[in-house]
Formats: C-alpha cells, structure tokens, sequence
C-alpha cells in the first residue's frame, strides 16, 4: 500500500504542476481578451481549473503522514473551538449535531488544526453517509487520561465490518469519494497517541465511533 | 537578516490555527504574535511594525482584501500572505492584485508554509537592500554633483577661454606646469583640471602645500624616509614623490619651500630619480609636476623665494589665472553653481538673488577672489529666506555703495601726497565706509554737523 500512496501523491503533484501552468494561462488569456463574453467564459475555466487543483492538493495532503506541530490546549477550549468551527463549516446541517461535552478541565497535547480537521472529517463522514431519521450526538467525557468523544448516528442496518475502521485507504470509493478521508483521521488521532474505533449498538440502532485521546491535568 | 525582519503577526480569528501557526513560526527561530482580530492587528502592526503578515480573508471585524489593501498602504514595506479556506482563484488573485506576497489554502502543509514564509521575508530584505542602495546612489550622486561644482572651473571670460584653450592643448602632455594668481582665484582647481585631462588621470593627483607644513617637515613628506632616519622615524614612509609616481604631484605654494630644498628638488626634476632621507637607495622618480604661487614671479625671484633655476624649469607652461575683478563675466555662472552646491548642502531649495544684490555681487572688487564669492554665497544660502536672496543677506563688505568700497580699498594703499581737498574726500568716504553708509554717525566720527557732511559729499560729488 506505500508504494501505492506514493505513487498517487506523485501523480497528484505532478498534475497540480500542469494545472497551475494552464490556470496561469488562462489568466493571461483572461488579461488580453477583448470581449466581455470571452472574458466571463476564461473566467468560467479557472475556476474549473482552480477546483481540480484543490482536489489534488487535498488528496496529496491527505495522503501525507500528519507532521503535528503539538502544544498543551485545554479541553474544553478544544472542544468548544470544535463545535464553533462546526457551527461555521457546516451551515444549516449544523444543527443535526447535539453535543453533550461533560469535560470541564483538562489539557491535551495536541496539533489543533490537524486534530480539528480529523474530528471534522468524522462529522462530515456521518452528516453525509446514509444515516437514519434523527440527530447525531456527539458526548465528550474525560475518564482514565483519556478523553473520549463519542459520535452517535442513527443507523438501523449496518452490513459493514467495523474491525478495520479506517485502517486502509480507498476503501470506498465512489464519485467525488475517494475513501481517504477516514484513513487521515486515524492517522491523526494515532500520531497524537489516540485510538479510532468504530462499533454498530444494533439494539439502539446507532454506529458509534469513538475517539480516545491523552488528556492530563 | 536583522533580528526585526523574524518578527510575523497572524491575524486568523480561528484559534486553533491561530496557535498552531505561532508555535509553528515559534519553533522554526520566528518572533510570532497573534492577533484574532482586524482591530487588534492593525495596532500590532502600528506598534511593532512587523515584517510579515499572515491574514485571513476571513475575519469577524473586517474584509479581509480590504484590510490587505490597508495594510499595504499604510506599511508597505511589509510582507502579507494570504490564509484562506476560500481557496477560489478569484480571491487569491485579487490578493495579489492587491499586493499581497502569496496566498496559501488552509489546511497549510507546514513544510509549504515555512518556505512561502521564508520566500517572504527574503524578499522583503531585498526590497529594503535595494532601497538603501538607491538612497546610498542618490547621497553618491548628490555628493558627485557637489563634487563636480565645486571643482569645475568657469571658463566664461574671454581670458578664461583663452586659458582653457591652453589647459586642452597642454594637458596631456608631460610639460611642467607654473600656475599663478593671487590667493583665492582656484590654482588648485586649475591643477585638477590638468591632472583630470592628463594622460596620469587614472591615479589621483597628490598634493603638498608648502606653506602648510613647517620647513623642516616638507623634505621628508617629500621624499620620505627610512625607519630610523631621525629621531621618530619609526616606520618607513614613502613620501610624496613616491605616493605621486605614474601621477601628478601638485606642490602649492612653491615659493614657500626652503631654498635648499628647492635644489634638491630641481635635481629631481632633471635626473628622475631620488633618495629617501636615511636610505642607500636611489629610487626612479616618475611623476608631472604642477607647481603653484600667489607671490608675484618677479617679486619672488628678487626676494629669493624662488630659485631661478627651478622657476625656469617648472615654466615649461606657465598660467596665470587673472583676478575675479578683472574677470567679471564669470562672476554670473560662479554665483549660480555656488548657489546650487550649497543649497544642496544645506538641503533648501535653490534660492533666487533678487536683481539689486546680483548687482552689488558685480560691483563688488572681490580681493579674496573666487574664494570669498564662494563664502559669500554659503553666508547668503545660509541666511535666505523664502527662496530669495536680497542684499541684506550679503555679507557687510558686499552691501557697501561703491564708492565706499573704493574709499575702504583705498585707506589699505599706501599713496603720495595729496591735496587737502582729496585728504577730504578721503576721510569723509572713510567716515561713511567705516559706518557703512549710516550719516549721522559718519558726521559724529568726522566731528561735524550732518548738514555740513551733507554739502561737503554734494561738493565732493559722494552718491551713496
């Protein structure tokens, strides 16, 4: 599987070379056309191009190992950064989420931005994957020097095994959905001493992921 | 890079990567500081003038392109990237547009991130190189230009122009040069200007004032010495002959050098060669020699001052530069170059002389020469006000009627006997001079009443 991340992170910067290139041109072409439509048409095309640049740098991005810049941050600002952020990103849907944070003190030793994006990409996975009717709750407690955040989403029916939970990349993939997402997570939480672990409560009919981080006094 | 140019302010409201980025910045040798919002940057900005800034374009207080465009205005020199989630082409090109050094999409690799900074700031060390090189050319050429002013002669009289026909013809050759005039007319910026259109230009012209250096001191700056040659002699020193070898060697004041010592140098002169005091060694002697005095040549020779022999052989050209006086065409294009050198100096805008004191500037008699008109402007530089030089900013002795200045000159002559009406007139024209122009204290010092010094200037024909 390296030699696979590796190649694709490869190919991934050497495309988002050719793209700045053509993005450069286009803003020439931008600069010297004389007709307005034209103009708004060379427009149109690097936004196109500006897209799929981003969804390389992402991709190389995700397929980095995590280089954490780590400092103490308290918990409960942690938590309450994570849940303005969701407030921020996520718009409308926001409100599908339900916090429960029980963590009054506490200090993590963590990379907040690396960290923040893991925890996002979880809630995005619930907000967009088939869910059932309902909200997804979110519980923060610190018991054992860990902090444990708990994700709850409706689920009746799960067919999947929860055992390898983001271990390998490109699981799923699908249109738009390259199935690396998860997969950075873990490497994230991992790379800050965590766990990632994933388990399908059919009597509640909920997933439950379930993510286990260091916390100190 | 200087220890200000490490200095990085992030404005992000976002905390976590507000703190990520300072310790990022923190641990890789930058002086970070953070700011959550516009209001609290731009007071950073304005306090500790930072060298780089990373700003969000996403900010609760502010627009983040606007709040680039004011930073730009306000502190150019520093350096901005742009953070932003909103990773579209428009925004980042408008960020550029705007001034801005580069852009970067959050989530940042640090790696990237650290190199964009690093790009940043070493452009921002060049900006201000470049910059401080172009004032330091600026100062150069400043200094150049006065340089220039100062040394260019003016070759506007006809007399003038005869001589610089003269300068043109001779200069490059080998000749031996004699330049005359009485002090303050620029033998020395003559000799420059030989020197300058030399075929020994390429080496500077070295100069011994021999009226500037007691007589027993000139030989040795001469020809120098070895250590040990007398008493102090704890180094050897090359000397001027030495210093002036492939060049010209401008000795002033020519006439003030030791009769003995002018016989040393005569022999110099025929056998090109030398020997330093205290030394074995006769050493080649390759040097022009441009000599100068203010004492008249044949009151010099009749005094002994100057030795015939050396006079003959530093005549191969002689040159005699004529008094300011005698000259006064120049006196217009002189005025002017002074004025712009020391307005430059003094950093005022070039003044105006108003037409009344140009006027006293031509009938002055300038027995300093060009040298006391160069004073004369520094003093009327110095005292202009508002861009204009009126005659109340000459100097006392430029500002007296013309009459009164030959009165003044005449007091200083020695004459034969006069009559008693000229005695008169004398004394009265003194009277005047001495209280420079003021009649009631004129009358007072004469010990007569103002009327009667009334009809006796009338009598006498004395306009002031």
């Amino acid at each position: 599987m390296p030699v696979v991340v590796r190649f694709i992170r490869q190919l991934s910067h050497d495309l988002r070379n050719h793209l700045n290139a053509a993005e450069l041109q286009s803003a020439f072409l931008k600069e010297i056309a004389a007709d307005g439509e034209v103009k708004s048409e060379v427009q149109r095309l690097r936004v196109m191009l500006s897209e799929l640049g981003t969804a390389l740098q992402k991709l190389t991005a995700a397929l980095a190992p995590p280089k954490l810049t780590q400092m103490p941050y308290g918990a409960p600002v942690f938590l309450e950064d994570l849940q303005q952020k969701v407030q921020n990103d996520f718009g409308a849907d926001a409100g599908v989420f339900e916090w429960d944070v029980r963590v009054t003190g506490g200090m993590l030793n963590i990379d907040p931005q690396l960290l923040q994006q893991a925890l996002l990409e979880l809630l995005s996975n619930a907000l967009r994957h088939e869910r059932g009717e309902g909200s997804i709750t979110i519980t923060a407690d610190a018991a054992g020097g860990r902090l444990l955040l708990r994700l709850r989403e409706p689920k009746q029916a799960f067919t999947g095994s929860t055992e390898e939970w983001g271990r390998e990349p490109f699981k799923h993939v699908k249109h738009g959905h390259y199935g690396i997402g998860l997969h950075r997570a873990r490497g994230v939480i991992e790379a800050h001493g965590g766990e990632l672990s994933a388990s399908h409560d059919a009597a509640a009919g909920a997933l439950v992921t379930t993510v286990a981080l260091p916390i100190f006094d | 890079m200087s220890a200000d140019n490490r200095r990085i302010l992030i404005i992000d409201d976002e905390r976590p990567i507000l703190l990520t980025l300072e310790a990022l910045l923190g641990r890789h040798g930058y002086q970070p500081e953070a700011a959550a919002t516009a209001a609290y940057g731009l007071r950073v900005l304005k306090n500790r003038a930072p060298a780089l800034v990373l700003l969000d374009l996403q900010l609760p207080d502010a627009d983040g392109l606007q709040m680039l465009e004011q930073i730009k205005t306000e502190h150019p020199e520093t350096q901005v990237i742009i953070l932003t989630a909103h990773d579209s082409l428009n925004n980042a090109i408008e960020s550029i547009k705007r001034g801005a050094y580069h852009f970067i999409s959050k989530p940042y690799a640090p790696e990237e991130l650290l190199s964009l900074v690093e790009k940043a700031l070493e452009k921002r060390s060049l900006l201000r190189e470049t910059e401080e090189l172009r004032e330091k050319t600026q100062q150069l050429q400043k200094r150049l230009e006065i340089a220039e002013t100062r040394l260019a002669p003016v070759f506007k009289s006809k007399v003038m122009q005869e001589l610089q026909e003269l300068i043109n013809a001779m200069a490059p050759s080998e000749a031996n040069v004699l330049i005359t005039g009485e002090s303050g007319v620029g033998k020395e910026v003559i000799a420059n200007v030989i020197h300058t259109r030399s075929l020994r230009a390429s080496k500077p012209m070295v100069k011994l004032n021999c009226a500037a250096f007691p007589q027993a001191m000139i030989e040795s700056e001469l020809f120098g010495y070895v250590k040990g040659a007398f008493t102090g002699a704890m180094n050897d020193f090359p000397g001027m002959i030495a210093e002036a070898s492939g060049s010209t060697l401008f000795l002033d004041e020519i006439s003030e050098m030791p009769p003995e010592l002018q016989t040393r140098f005569l022999r110099v002169l025929q056998e090109r060669e030398y020997r330093p005091l205290g030394s074995t060694k006769t050493l080649k002697a390759d040097f022009r020699v441009v000599a100068a005095t203010n004492r008249p040549i044949p009151e010099a020779l009749a005094d002994n001052r100057l030795r015939a022999d050396l006079y003959y052989r530093l005549n191969t050209f002689q040159i005699e530069i004529p008094p300011l006086r005698e000259r006064k065409e120049d006196i217009p294009p002189l005025v002017t170059s002074f004025l712009k050198r020391f307005a430059q100096q003094l950093g005022k805008a070039e003044p105006q002389i108003a037409p009344e004191a140009f006027q006293k500037l031509l009938d002055y008699h300038w027995p300093g020469n060009v040298r006391e008109l160069q004073n004369a402007m520094e003093y009327a530089v110095v005292l202009s006000r508002q861009g204009q030089i009126g005659v109340k900013e000459l100097p006392a002795e430029v500002q007296l009627p013309v009459a009164l200045q030959q009165a003044e000159r005449k007091s200083h002559q020695n004459g034969g006997p006069k009559s008693l009406d000229d005695l008169e007139r004398d004394a009265i024209l003194q009277a005047l001079a001495q209280c420079h122009g003021n009649k009631k204290k004129a009358a007072q010092v004469l010990g007569i009443q103002r009327p009667t010094l009334y009809n006796k200037m009338k009598r006498y024909a004395i306009e002031l």
